[in-house]
């Protein structure tokens, strides 16, 4: 590889790392105060990129779309976790199983509404165009998808540190029981993560959009991503998700470039190693049971 | 203050309290002493909510708390220092303490954040440290620290001088005798006769989910060496 192909690889790597970081900070952090895994979570993504076509071919304004998109699937995280997880707290393979028949809801749903033809974003008319980087191109929104990761990675750090909400919810992570005995409402947090997390998941959705699209089994093929994402960087950490998704992205991108028809086995490669050397992933405090 | 009338507790199939009454007097300090496994955590948890009773009444204040969520027991003004310490180990020693704070009282005898960091300079030092980095005195000491500061009327202590160094300990006992003279009810879970002697007015002795005997902490000073042979071995 050259010089410039690497550096291209790079930032192919980490765009695509932190666009799997806006999704598997909620999976992680959902399951850290909640203890779901909520399989439905790639659904949320794949919803929010067809509500944010639908909403850009009406509006056509880049900036709606990704907020109403990911308003509307927060909207729909809030009922179900209100409305179907309430009753199941600490019934692990009710959860499992309740996820997993929304996957395939979800799936019709997506199907019956927007059709089985894949379907692309298109690019915001400022982000067009490239970049050129030691003589190789590189399209301008890739480094946008970049910059708005950082950024949403570093709103979500000050959420949880500096504010009360998000000092409840880390306390929360730690011992959730010892929370309640505080006077604490746990239950209204249980809410806002589930929602929190659906957002990013759809706006991650959007963002995507335009370099990945939207069809029928993204929902599947991002959630195996999240859940690798969960596994490496390990459960119930902002730091963890972020770090497991860049490394995830680095793998993922990588191994797509030299050996293209072992890319999947290569991640998971990475998972097994990684939870045979540390069960709770690099950076995490709960192992998986 | 807080009366146990007849509460059965299970686990699943296990009958762990089985039929457990007692009484914690308004401004009295009352032990609960029993060995390992007898059901004194679970008493505990019986009342503060985590593990609802399945039958009995639990009164606090007048009113029947048996069901309630603990969110909703707390905010009637009870705080747990639970077995273990339950530190919450990622949020810093100032998080931990500020996390439950509630403004219940205007008086002098309220608690804020400086006053529990004149009971425990220590805590002020270390402010800044996460939970997990605390040895165990201190962390103790943000147990009972976090507690206070939800300003509560009545305070559940599950065994905490359990696993101190024998200095640290005796401090503690201390700060404990300092908040029953300032007026706290609290129910003091212990495994060591001495210490409960030492700090309660009325004592209780638990064994295998009933409560076997109970006296005041002076009719049981007499007592003592029977209650050693013979209960607590
Ligand atoms: N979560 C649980 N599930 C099932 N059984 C439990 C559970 N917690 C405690 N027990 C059982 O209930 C009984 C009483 O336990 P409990 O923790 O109340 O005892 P304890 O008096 O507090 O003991 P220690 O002094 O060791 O803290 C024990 O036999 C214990 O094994
Ligand atoms: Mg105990």
């Amino acid at each position: 590889m050259e010089v410039a192909q690497f550096i291209i690889q790079i930032l192919n790597g980490l765009s695509y790392g932190l666009l799997l970081f806006l999704l598997a900070a909620g999976l992680s952090l959902i399951f850290g105060l909640m203890g779901i895994i909520n399989l439905a979570h790639g659904s949320y993504y794949m919803l929010g990129a067809y509500l944010g076509l639908t909403i850009m071919k009406t509006s056509a304004n880049f900036i709606l779309a990704l907020v109403g998109a990911a308003t509307l699937v927060a909207l729909l995280g809030l009922i179900m976790e209100r409305v179907f997880f309430r009753g199941l707290y600490k019934q692990e393979l009710d959860q499992v199983l309740l996820t997993f028949g929304f996957i395939y809801i979800f799936m019709d749903l997506a199907k019956y509404l927007w059709g089985g033809t894949p379907r692309s974003l298109p690019t915001p008319p400022l982000l067009e165009g490239s970049l050129e980087i030691f003589g190789a191109a590189f399209p301008v929104y890739r480094l946008a998808l970049i910059v708005s990761g950082l950024a949403v990675a570093l709103l979500l750090r000050l959420f949880l540190e500096k504010t009360r909400t998000g000092m409840i919810i880390r306390a929360g992570v730690d011992d959730k029981e010892m929370v309640t005995a505080l006077a604490i409402n746990i239950k209204l947090y249980f809410s806002i993560i589930f929602a929190l997390g659906a957002f990013l998941a759809a706006f991650g959705g959007v963002m995507g959009g335009p370099v990945i699209g939207a069809y029928p089994g993204l929902d599947f093929e991002i959630l195996v991503l999240a859940l690798a994402v969960v596994v490496v960087g390990g459960l119930g950490t902002l730091r963890g998700a972020f770090w497991g998704s860049i490394l995830v992205g680095f793998i993922d991108t990588f191994s797509k470039a030299l050996f293209p028809s072992f890319s999947m086995l290569t991640i998971y490669i990475a998972m097994a190693l990684i939870l045979i050397l540390k069960p709770s992933g690099l950076l995490g405090r709960m192992e998986l049971s | 203050m807080l009366q146990l009338d007849e509460v059965h507790t299970y686990y699943g199939d296990s009958h762990v309290l089985q039929g457990v009454n007692l009484e914690v007097a308004r401004g009295s300090v009352v032990a609960l002493l029993g060995q390992n496994g007898m059901g004194k955590t679970t008493t505990i948890h019986s009342i503060i909510g985590f593990t609802p009773p399945a039958r009995g009444k639990i009164i606090f204040k007048g009113i029947n708390i048996s069901g309630l969520p603990p969110s909703s027991i707390a905010l009637m003004g009870m705080a747990l220092v639970p077995q273990g310490r339950r530190i919450f180990r990622s949020l810093t020693v100032r998080e931990n303490l500020i996390l439950g704070y509630r403004k219940t009282k205007t008086d002098k005898t309220a608690y804020d954040l400086e006053r529990v960091y004149e009971l425990f300079p220590s805590l002020k030092l270390r402010s800044a440290n996460r939970g997990e980095q605390l040895s165990g005195g201190e962390q103790q000491m943000l147990a009972i620290g976090r507690a206070l500061l939800t300003n509560p009327d009545f305070i559940l202590m599950d065994e905490p001088f359990e696993g101190l160094a024998p200095g640290i300990s005796k401090e503690l006992r201390q700060k404990v005798l300092e908040l029953k003279k300032s007026g706290m009810s609290i129910l003091l879970v212990e495994q060591n006769i001495e210490a409960a002697l030492q700090l309660a007015d009325y004592v209780y002795i638990m064994s295998k989910g009933k409560i076997v005997h109970g006296g005041s902490a002076a009719q049981l000073q007499g007592e003592k060496d029977i209650i050693k042979r013979f209960i607590l071995l």
